[in-house]
């Protein structure tokens, strides 16, 4: 008699560290995968901030700056496809178009002293920095929640726990452009 | 057994050893001077300030000297130790850190997430611009650092609605006497700042600011950090996201 509530002590054992084991399996997925949902959340915002900037820099510059026609153009376009864009992967690529363009509207009036005598202008340019270093910041802190959903993903058992959880895509890293570490060709 | 469990937790140690990617200080208090550039007298008035500052907004002033940031970029190293260290309450950010790296000629304010509508980029550039770099350029880093904090507090009392004794007995001759018009304008935006509070419409802000507005702390309840007597009761855990700006001299 004493053998059986023994052996079904252990049973009731075992259920409950599996049962367990399976429900924070389950639960897991969904929890990374919000984290980097709240992670993209972050980054996007201070990419509206940025876009917020555009026009603002765009007035301000105009004036100067009247051989970047194209580059003015090419940026208020670039904005508006922000709006547009759909999937993550097509708001990064814009997003890194944006990059480009802005540190080459940057670079450019470098050779305007008028320019960079203007207040406005340095309190744009210095609130565009801070937005750029922002920018980076939320993008390291959500490719490292992508890593680490990424990682789950692929072990053994996170694998199947995903696809129960119907999360079983990857998700997108946000890398930077290829050019970014390049300095942008300035032809006058 | 014995000598397993050393190899074991010799073996995890270093495995933690190396997933460090910087040599990031641990913190002794609100002021940490580990490239020894600072007088005593400047720690002593920095500490208080801190201190002031914390005990009645709740809010933590950081000071780092460090010889150099690198590998990292000081843009980098300030965002990952300002996490490390948990500057500024947890939830609310509202931790702001003065970085200086003093090989790499290259300064830094990095601003919590809660302090953001407070010190927003453009007049963080401008408090290392016009309250920094002249002084360290001539090596004055007890000077420039000094003013830095004295202006940070003041936005810092701005926005919670207090005022902070200790910044007043900080006055610093300007290196050059030129008063010049961006001088000018830079005080007229500090006072506009700290007047109209309305002023922070006109600015665009991250949506991630929840400790923005409003808020009024009855002095000296600082969340379980801090106290009464004004001693360093460590960081509350707070969060930047790289708010700021950056300096090189």
């Amino acid at each position: 008699m004493k053998k059986i509530w023994i052996v079904l002590l252990v049973i009731v054992g075992v259920v409950i560290v599996f049962g367990g084991m399976v429900i924070a399996g389950l639960n897991k997925p969904v929890i990374l995968d919000e984290q980097v949902n709240n992670s993209w959340a972050q980054v996007e915002n201070q990419l509206q901030r940025r876009n917020d900037l555009i026009p603002n820099l765009v007035s301000t510059v105009r004036g100067y700056m009247e051989h970047e026609r194209d580059t003015f153009e090419k940026i208020t376009e670039l904005r508006s496809q922000w709006a547009k864009a759909g999937t993550t992967q097509e708001k990064i690529q814009t997003a890194n178009a944006i990059t480009d363009t802005l540190s080459k509207i940057l670079l450019v009036s470098e050779n305007y002293p008028e320019l960079k005598a203007n207040e406005n202008f340095l309190t744009l340019q210095a609130q565009l920095e801070g937005t750029e270093n922002r920018i980076a910041v939320e993008r390291m802190r959500y490719n490292d929640a992508v890593k680490t959903f990424n990682a789950y993903q692929r072990t053994i058992f996170g694998s199947v726990f995903c696809s129960l959880r119907g999360l079983g895509q990857p998700r997108v890293y946000f890398k930077a452009a290829e050019g970014a570490k390049e300095v942008p060709k300035v032809t006058f | 057994m014995k000598k397993i469990f050393i190899a074991l937790s010799l073996f995890i140690f270093t495995g933690i050893g190396l997933c460090e990617e910087a040599d990031f200080p641990n913190y002794v208090g609100y002021v940490n001077d580990y490239a020894d550039i600072l007088s005593a007298e400047t720690k002593y008035k920095l500490t208080a300030l801190s201190a002031e500052i914390e005990n009645k907004t709740a809010g933590q002033l950081a000071v780092l000297t460090i010889d150099t940031a690198s590998p990292l970029d000081i843009e980098t190293y300030a965002v990952k130790l300002f996490e490390k260290w948990g500057i500024g309450q947890k939830g609310k950010n509202n931790g702001v850190l003065i970085l200086i790296a003093v090989k790499d000629r290259a300064v830094r304010i990095e601003v919590g997430y809660g302090l953001e509508g407070a010190i927003p980029d453009a007049l963080a550039n401008n408090v290392i611009e016009k309250s920094m770099v002249p002084f360290f350029k001539n090596g004055d880093y007890d000077a420039g650092v000094l003013q830095a904090a004295a202006v940070i507090s003041k936005l810092i009392a701005g926005e919670y609605n207090v005022n902070i004794s200790e910044s007043d007995s900080i006055k610093i001759e300007a290196p050059s006497k030129r008063f010049s018009i961006s001088d000018f304008l830079f005080l007229i935006l500090v006072i506009i700042m700290l007047v109209s509070r309305s002023f922070f419409w006109f600015l665009p802000m991250s949506g991630r600011r929840k400790g923005r507005g409003g808020y009024w702390y009855p002095g000296g309840f600082g969340g379980g950090s801090g106290g009464f007597g004004g001693g360093f009761g460590g960081f509350g855990g707070g969060f930047s996201g790289g708010g700021g700006a950056s300096g090189r001299w």
